[in-house]
């Protein structure tokens, strides 16, 4: 039985490198991944380079303040107006600004997800609301249209068409040739012969897939082995994904028709799953949970900010009752502490506006979260988005974690601010720094691998079960 | 003639028994039916949203109460971008383009808020829209419909019969096109008959002048891409030997058009022309409006040449003494120089998208699904151009506002009295609200010239191969 399980094998290798399939699948797929690696790439190497330069004359601001707080503090006058001064908090507080950034994961190549749609730094001030803060990025909408051409796209909507190609007549075509009657009169089951041609293309398959993904990966700077866990979650979706279409292929030819039609249904599986199923998820996604527009937001938060600065007076009073540390300090200035009490109230005001926004857009969320698992190719994008660290959670996220040290920033400078005190050199060092964390996603992605292996498993069972039943078929048609 | 039609209703007969066919037929109408209510609804939800806010804020604008005008300068105002009754059929690029915008003095606010921001990230898997289907699924409908016609009869050896009764392959050609083109149409008659109505009904609250000519001239670009995918196949099966091959060479040029190239096109245009980042963009318009475009003239300088000119030319010594408020005047000429400053800006960034998109129309010219796209997004009003005119427009109208409200300071305010001064509702009243028409679908389609030759050369090409196919074929010698 062995011996003749490794003949299969042996003929089925021969022949595809004499039909020249394992020299066009190792240059098409090579072209394919080097073309979305080096746009993946260029995004990236964009990415860091913004939030560098944007650090750098960050830096050079700093040392030009440095040097005026060393001037002010030897008693020298500086030729700068007052608003420029550094000595004064609120100064500090609103033009020596600290980056905010979200620097790219070491995987962000792998998917563009939301990533060209947002900044990736932004520079909060002491003034203003965070939410406020605007994240859009400069880009030609007729690009962000059209997407990414990145390894996502090549991995979930062109890998499966290979394995179309690779696979569509693996049984037809020997039907078509006469070959399967042959096969059939010797004591081995069709159906288990299939399984041994088709396990032995998806392990070509893989194989030079994984050596591919692995070699221009490490050409781009990308290491896998850095992040091990990532890399193998991001492997094994991949392969899991590329079990899922061969066991479909294998399906659709064990229903014994011909190659032609096998075709046509492969193709129209794909249709269904890859771009119908997502687009009407997401059309679904915004009919059902339609989220309010930030414009919206930032409209309400005007009207509420003109109704706050008429009673402002009125405010003071409400806003020292609830920061008695900030109230009564000589020398101190009553028009600050106006201003941040009504900045208060805004945000009080206002919050019921946001929370409502928030709440949608996370309703909308976990709506197509959950209903990710009716397409592999959802499941797939939702892990490589995760792995990235490009999905619109992670911006969401992104931008909470923004508005949290824009508080302490805020919360930095007001007590100096109220107590009339001046920022000094020694100070300097102690400025709030703003470090981006990552949140992590490890049981989304192992979730979705998981369904994708229970997807396998079923259609497998469909394929054993089917050919148990329709054995002569097979054979006749 | 007779063979004509005895061919047409065959192919009509054959088609209808292969249950592939009538399945993919029925779903494609249900799709088209389901993406245009989604549209619907989609579009009713948004437009309704629009319409209050903007009924709000004019009502905020006029009872903003008595202040300076400069500070109602500041104050400013929202306008928003109006969905077309035409985009519940082609979403366009209405899901990244900002949609609203905040009018200001002295700024430029970039339309912010692209819708997409406001989805999850699956979004960018793209919405299924009417014209989504008809685009990319019913040119697959019809390659599955056609890749067999000429094969299956040489196959089943039926060709050698029919053109030993003398049935032209001219006839026999043609015959088989038209089948296919009526079946297509009995296939999109309801959904034509629906955006139809559609278009009829909701032409009241409408920001497009001509909808009957538009849909009118959407029927016809779809109709020659329909057309042009239907010869295809059909000059693809009558040169294919087998019913394989005609299938595979078909999917692959389907795929190659509809979903390699366009990606590929758009990713090549950006790392051909990269754009700033929208920072750098935002940190060159303050410098330049610091340091004057050369980069020599400060503000000061400019304010100090500003006030000699006036002072010169009234005979005065300061200011104070001018027949009007000095400061509205300057204010004014600061917003004048910004304007410039951002104009100067936003063309080069504009610059640089028209370049990037300049490759897809040339693209257009081999690929006839990316002239039909483009064409479609502009005569629904959800492509680029109507974008950037709304933005114009947009922009012409904040200008208008901030020199009323600064020629008011000047006019009827005292020099230094910035608190004293404050003007009323017939001020606001003086500014209109702001309405938003599209340009006309020939004055659009003017900027879609490649695309239009596209479609037109395609057409050419096809009629072409086919007339020279059908001389060239024998088939019994087959």
């Amino acid at each position: 039985m062995k011996k003749k399980s490794s003949y299969i094998n042996r003929y089925e290798f021969i022949s595809l490198v004499r039909q020249r399939w394992l020299q066009f699948l190792i240059l098409i797929l090579s072209a394919l991944v080097l073309f979305a690696v080096l746009n993946g790439k260029q995004r990236v190497d964009q990415r860091l380079s913004d939030i560098q330069s944007a650090q750098e004359a960050v830096a050079e601001k700093d040392s030009i303040g440095v040097i005026l707080l060393d001037s002010i503090e030897a008693g020298f006058t500086v030729n700068v107006p007052r608003w420029y001064m550094p000595d004064q908090p609120n100064v500090m507080g609103y033009s020596y600004l600290r980056v905010a950034a979200m620097p790219p994961d070491e995987m962000a190549i792998i998917a563009t997800g939301q990533s060209d749609i947002y900044t990736h730094y932004v520079k909060p001030n002491m003034y203003g609301e965070s939410f406020e803060l605007n994240y859009t990025e400069l880009s030609n909408p007729v690009q962000l249209m059209f997407g990414s051409f990145d390894l996502s796209f090549v991995l979930i909507y062109l890998l499966p068409l290979i394995v179309i190609a690779f696979t569509y007549n693996i049984l037809s075509q020997e039907r078509e040739q006469g070959i399967l009657q042959v096969i059939a009169s010797h004591p081995v089951s069709v159906f288990r012969w299939l399984l041994q041609k088709a396990l032995m293309r998806y392990l070509l398959l893989s194989g030079i897939l994984v050596v591919l993904l692995f070699a221009i990966l490490s050409f781009a700077g990308v290491s896998l082995v850095e992040d091990i866990g990532k890399s193998l979650t991001f492997i094994f979706l991949t392969l899991g994904y590329l079990l899922f279409w061969f066991v479909l292929a294998c399906l659709v030819n064990l229903k014994g028709q011909s190659s032609a039609n096998n075709a046509v249904w492969l193709i129209a599986w794909w249709i269904f799953l890859v771009l119908l199923v997502p687009s009407s998820v997401n059309q679904m996604a915004n009919s059902l949970y339609p989220v309010p527009s930030r414009a919206k937001l930032i409209n309400e938060l005007r009207v509420v900010n003109a109704h706050a600065e008429e009673k402002a007076d009125e405010l003071l009073e409400g806003f020292l009752r609830d920061h008695p540390e900030l109230a009564g300090f000589e020398g101190g200035s009553v028009g600050w502490q106006e201003y941040f009490a009504t900045q208060d109230l805004i945000k009080s005001e206002i919050q019921p506006v946001l929370d409502e926004y928030e709440i949608r857009l996370k309703q909308q969320q976990d709506w197509v979260d959950q209903i990710r698992f009716i397409s592999p190719a959802l499941l797939l994008q939702s892990s490589f988005n995760e792995i990235s660290g490009t999905s619109t959670r992670h911006y969401e996220d992104y931008r909470q974690q923004v508005s949290d040290f824009a508080l302490v920033w805020r919360d930095h400078f007001l007590p100096m601010i109220f107590r009339g005190e001046k920022f000094t050199k020694e100070m300097m060092p102690g400025l709030p720094e703003f470090e981006y964390q990552p949140p992590t996603s490890y049981r989304l992605t192992a979730a979705n691998m998981l369904a994708l292996f229970i997807y396998c498993a079923a259609l497998f069972m469909v394929g054993a079960f089917w050919s148990s039943q329709t054995k002569t078929n097979l054979l006749t048609q | 003639m007779q063979g004509l039609f005895t061919i047409l209703s065959k192919e009509i007969k054959v088609a209808l028994r292969e249950k592939l066919i009538v399945t993919l037929g029925i779903i494609i109408i249900l799709l088209l039916g389901v993406a245009l209510y989604a549209g619907y609804v989609s579009y009713e939800q948004q437009q309704a949203t629009i319409t209050k806010t903007k009924k709000e804020k004019r009502k905020e604008w006029l009872n903003q109460g008595d202040k300076h005008p400069h500070i109602a300068a500041h104050y400013g105002t929202f306008v928003f971008k109006p969905k077309t009754i035409l985009s519940l059929f082609d979403f366009g690029l209405d899901a990244y383009t900002g949609t609203s915008v905040y009018l200001e003095a002295h700024f430029q606010h970039e339309f912010m808020f692209r819708p997409a921001q406001d989805h999850s990230s699956m979004i960018r898997f793209g919405e299924l829209s009417a014209a989504l289907v008809l685009q990319i699924l019913v040119p697959l409908l019809i390659i599955f419909l056609a890749f067999a016609s000429f094969t299956l009869e040489r196959e089943s050896g039926t060709l050698k019969l029919l053109i030993s009764q003398g049935v032209s392959f001219h006839t026999l050609t043609w015959g088989k096109i038209l089948a296919y083109c009526i079946m297509l149409m009995a296939i999109l008659l309801p959904f034509l008959l629906g955006i139809l109505m559609l278009s009829i009904t909701g032409i009241e609250s409408e920001a497009i002048p001509d909808v009957a000519v538009r849909v009118l001239l959407l029927t016809t670009f779809y109709g020659i891409y329909l057309f042009l995918f239907i010869s295809l196949a059909v000059w693809v099966s009558l040169k294919s030997s087998t019913g394989r091959n005609a299938l595979l060479t078909l999917l692959v040029c389907w795929i190659f058009f509809t979903i390699l190239m366009p990606k590929t096109v758009a990713n090549l245009s950006e790392s051909f022309y990269t754009l700033p980042s929208m920072r750098l963009f935002k940190a060159q318009v303050e410098a330049d409006k610091l340091n004057g475009l050369d980069g020599k003239t400060p503000r000061s300088v400019r304010m100090a040449n500003l006030e000699r000119k006036y002072l010169e030319e009234y005979q005065v010594d300061s200011v104070q003494q001018l027949p009007f408020n000095y400061e509205g005047v300057s204010m004014q000429a600061g917003e004048e120089f910004g304007n410039q400053v951002y104009d100067y800006n936003l063309s080069q960034l504009r610059g640089l998208f028209q370049k990037q998109n300049r490759l897809g129309s040339i693209a257009s010219l081999i690929n006839p699904f990316l002239s039909v796209q483009h064409l479609s997004m502009a005569l629904s009003g959800t492509d680029m151009h109507t974008s950037i005119h709304f933005e114009e427009k947009v922009e012409a109208y904040r200008r208008e506002l901030i020199r009323k409200m600064n020629n008011d300071m000047a006019q009827n305010s005292e020099y230094g009295e910035f608190y004293g001064y404050k003007a009323g509702s017939k001020l606001w009243q003086e500014i209109e609200d702001f309405s938003y028409e599209t340009p006309t679908a020939f004055t659009i389609l003017e900027n879609y010239k490649l695309e239009l030759a596209s479609l037109f050369l395609w057409v050419a090409l096809i009629l072409g191969l086919i007339s020279y196919a059908n001389r060239k074929m024998k088939p019994l010698n087959e």
